[in-house]
């Protein structure tokens, strides 16, 4: 997609960048500390586009985000082995900053704080979405003991945002087995999130 | 599950997914030979395939991120700004967070409005920023929300205005249906809340019922006054540094579902901009609905600038003259609506002080436009027969008195037709009225041509002429009921 981010959108904050050094040489703390952070810079950014493209640009807004998150993370004296191991690590960290805080959002409320009202009809802030969230993270988990690769590949297409060949070309298979992998996977996980699933 | 068994799975999965949902049944059957256990791992993850199609159809920050840019930081709650301090967050919009605040001057509560993302501050956006709620600070009318100054925080803008408690017309709406007079009552406030801005040249741009607060008095207040023009990126200096993208944030600011055509279309905006979203609010209060709705917003959109509301969605007791009203105002031509919100709100008045009486239930799903159609139908209907009898009238045998009658009537009935027709399409505001004057000599006319098939008894059987002189003399009545659905009930 064609950047159209301004300037606040590529200047990184220095903070996040030495974590992100940090996290990468082994540091286990670093990433606990990263995470509100780039979680605070992503709402930054999200209320930046949404408030210039109001309530229709769901979209487009979350393909910027995914966008600038990347950027974030890829700074310039990255020790990223490669590619693939740049891009398995962001989606990682994505999934890892998103599920934070839906479960911190999720705790919030029930520690029973007021929670303010939205102001617009148009703005949905959904309680039962970061529950989701949640949900699917502990579900993904047990899908990976089931099967490894197919919990990587809805890692990077559903938290990385990846295509299909993207997934594809990081985990080394071929298209057509991450289609069929991505398949069973959101079945195997809806079912799973629905109840239904078995207890093994 | 050891993944021997996990790769049989994953096998009869794919196999299943293949073929057409009547033959999986007994697909699984062969395949499983009776292992049970094997047939429902696999049977259960095909529904679920089948289930939701938009399961994890985005990826999640797609999902997240409306979510995630209207959540509160709240960081301003307890810090002090000028004199006021910040108390809890009140609310938060997609532009703005809204803080209860103490004003230790004045010893009162107000509300402080901190626009997120607001315009760079730099000179030229702060001087901007200033005049504006400078501008705002003048709007001194029992139905707006008072702005009384702003002060800087970080580097965000912010407002401080009148705190007012109560329910916002949105949460009012989804609670209950509100009564015609409840929501005409409400409609007044608002239409001299905006008239007030109006006559200031401050246009709302962004009027809809979550701006739009109740207090607990009884009294309408509107909040939000031009807080969308603040919005909008300024760069008005240097038009080349303007993209396409902020031109276009320019014209979406604004919920969508409350936009005018021209907003949508990214035209300029003017006082009509409010008549529309006035008449949006009006109908909403009344029907419970919105005026355009849908589950996109390109669905809106699209509906806003090509399609008229629901009529029928508005509940039948409501006045002639609120249907028509809130038919003008939302005229998609803004140079068709009601040009002064001050004529909006007296038309309203007048159906409040003199309350007509509600639509028949006949009535109901006509809309103006085919009221207006029928009624001219019927007028030009009428023309034709009149010149038919005029031409034909001697190939009737009839004596003098009765052949002078029909000249008459025939003549008298084409000019008042061509009147009618003409007052209808020009559409001249008094036409309603007239059409009153003269009902009268319609009903005599109609009356005596509704005698007509009378005169042709001889060739036509006589119950078959009786019917056709009911189904005549029933004309004038229906045409009368058009005229009020046009112009509203006789005064």
């Amino acid at each position: 997609m064609p950047p159209r981010m301004d300037d606040k959108a590529q200047s990184v904050p220095q903070d996040v960048t030495v974590l992100l050094q940090a996290w990468t040489s082994g540091d286990k703390d670093a990433l606990e500390k990263l995470t509100p952070l780039i979680y605070a810079e992503m709402r930054r950014l999200a209320r930046h586009y949404m408030a210039r493209e109001r309530s229709n640009a769901t979209l487009e807004t979350g393909a910027i985000l995914n966008e600038a998150f990347l950027r974030l993370v890829h700074w310039k004296n990255a020790r990223w082995e490669n590619r693939s191991h740049f891009y398995g690590l962001a989606a990682q960290m994505m999934r890892r900053v998103l599920v934070d805080h839906a479960r911190s959002r999720g705790y919030g409320k029930r520690g029973g704080g007021v929670r303010p009202v939205a102001l617009d009809e148009a703005v949905v802030v959904s309680s039962e979405r970061s529950s989701d969230l949640v949900a699917l993270d502990e579900a993904l988990e047990r899908l990976a003991a089931v099967d490894e690769r197919k919990s990587k590949v809805v890692e990077l297409r559903f938290f990385g945002g990846l295509s299909v060949e993207e997934t594809a070309e990081i985990l080394n298979v071929s298209p057509f087995t991450i289609a069929r992998d991505w398949t069973l996977a959101k079945a195997w996980l809806h079912r799973e999130l629905s109840g239904q699933g078995n207890a093994e | 599950m050891n993944s021997f068994r996990w790769q049989k799975v994953e096998e009869l999965f794919h196999a299943a997914l293949e073929l057409d949902p009547g033959e999986r049944e007994t697909f699984l059957n062969d395949a499983c030979n009776g292992d049970s256990e094997l047939r429902h791992e696999v049977q259960t993850l095909v529904a679920a395939v089948n289930q939701k199609s938009e399961f994890m159809n985005q990826p999640a920050m797609e999902m997240e991120a409306r979510a995630m840019s209207v959540e509160p930081s709240g960081a301003l709650s307890g810090r002090r700004v000028a004199h006021y301090l910040i108390g809890p967050l009140l609310g938060v919009g997609g532009m703005a967070e809204v803080y209860r605040a103490r004003d230790s001057r004045l010893d009162r509560d107000v509300a402080i409005k901190v626009l997120l993302e607001s315009p760079s501050l730099d000179a030229v956006g702060l001087g901007r920023f200033k005049r504006e709620a400078r501008i705002l600070a003048s709007i001194t009318h029992p139905n707006v929300a008072a702005v009384f100054g702003f002060e800087q925080v970080d580097d965000m803008c912010a407002l401080v205005m009148e705190l007012i408690e109560g329910e916002t017309l949105s949460d009012r709406i989804a609670r209950e249906r509100l009564s015609a007079d409840d929501a005409i009552a409400i409609a007044i406030q608002i239409a001299a809340a905006v008239e007030a801005a109006h006559s200031r040249e401050i246009v709302h741009r962004d009027l809809k019922p979550s701006n739009i607060r109740l207090a607990r008095d009884g009294t309408v207040k509107v909040l939000d006054f031009g807080i969308a023009k603040i919005l909008q990126p300024s760069g008005g200096s240097d038009p080349s540094n303007r993209t396409t993208f902020s031109t276009q944030a320019a014209a979406i600011v604004g919920t969508v579902a409350y936009m005018s055509p021209e907003q949508a279309r990214g035209q300029r905006v003017g006082h009509s901009t409010d008549v529309w979203a006035w008449g949006c609010v009006l109908y909403e209060m009344l029907s419970g609905k919105r005026a355009f709705d849908g589950s996109a917003w390109t669905d809106m959109i699209a509906r806003i600038v090509s399609e008229d509301p629901d009529w029928t969605k508005l509940p039948a007791d409501t006045p002639f003259t609120v249907r028509s009203l809130i038919e003008d105002c939302l005229q998609k031509d803004s140079t068709r609506r009601p040009r002064d919100i001050g004529e909006v709100r007296r038309r309203l008045e007048n159906v409040q002080a003199k309350p007509g009486p509600p639509a028949p239930a006949a009535e109901i799903a006509l809309s103006l436009r085919s009221a207006r159609a029928l009624f001219l139908g019927i007028q030009f209907g009428c023309l034709a027969m009149y010149f038919a009898a005029l031409f034909y009238v001697n190939k009737l045998e009839l004596d003098t008195v009765l052949l002078g009658g029909v000249i008459v009537t025939a003549m008298l009935g084409i000019a008042v037709r061509l009147f009618l027709i003409s007052s209808v399409m020009l559409a001249h505001p008094a036409a309603g009225r007239k059409f009153n004057r003269i009902f009268p000599l319609l009903l005599l006319l109609d009356g005596a041509w509704a005698a007509s098939p009378l005169l042709a008894v001889p060739a036509i059987r006589y119950g078959v002429a009786l019917a056709g002189v009911a189904a005549l003399a029933y004309l004038p009545f229906s045409q009368r009921t058009l005229m009020h659905r046009i112009y509203g009930p006789a005064k």
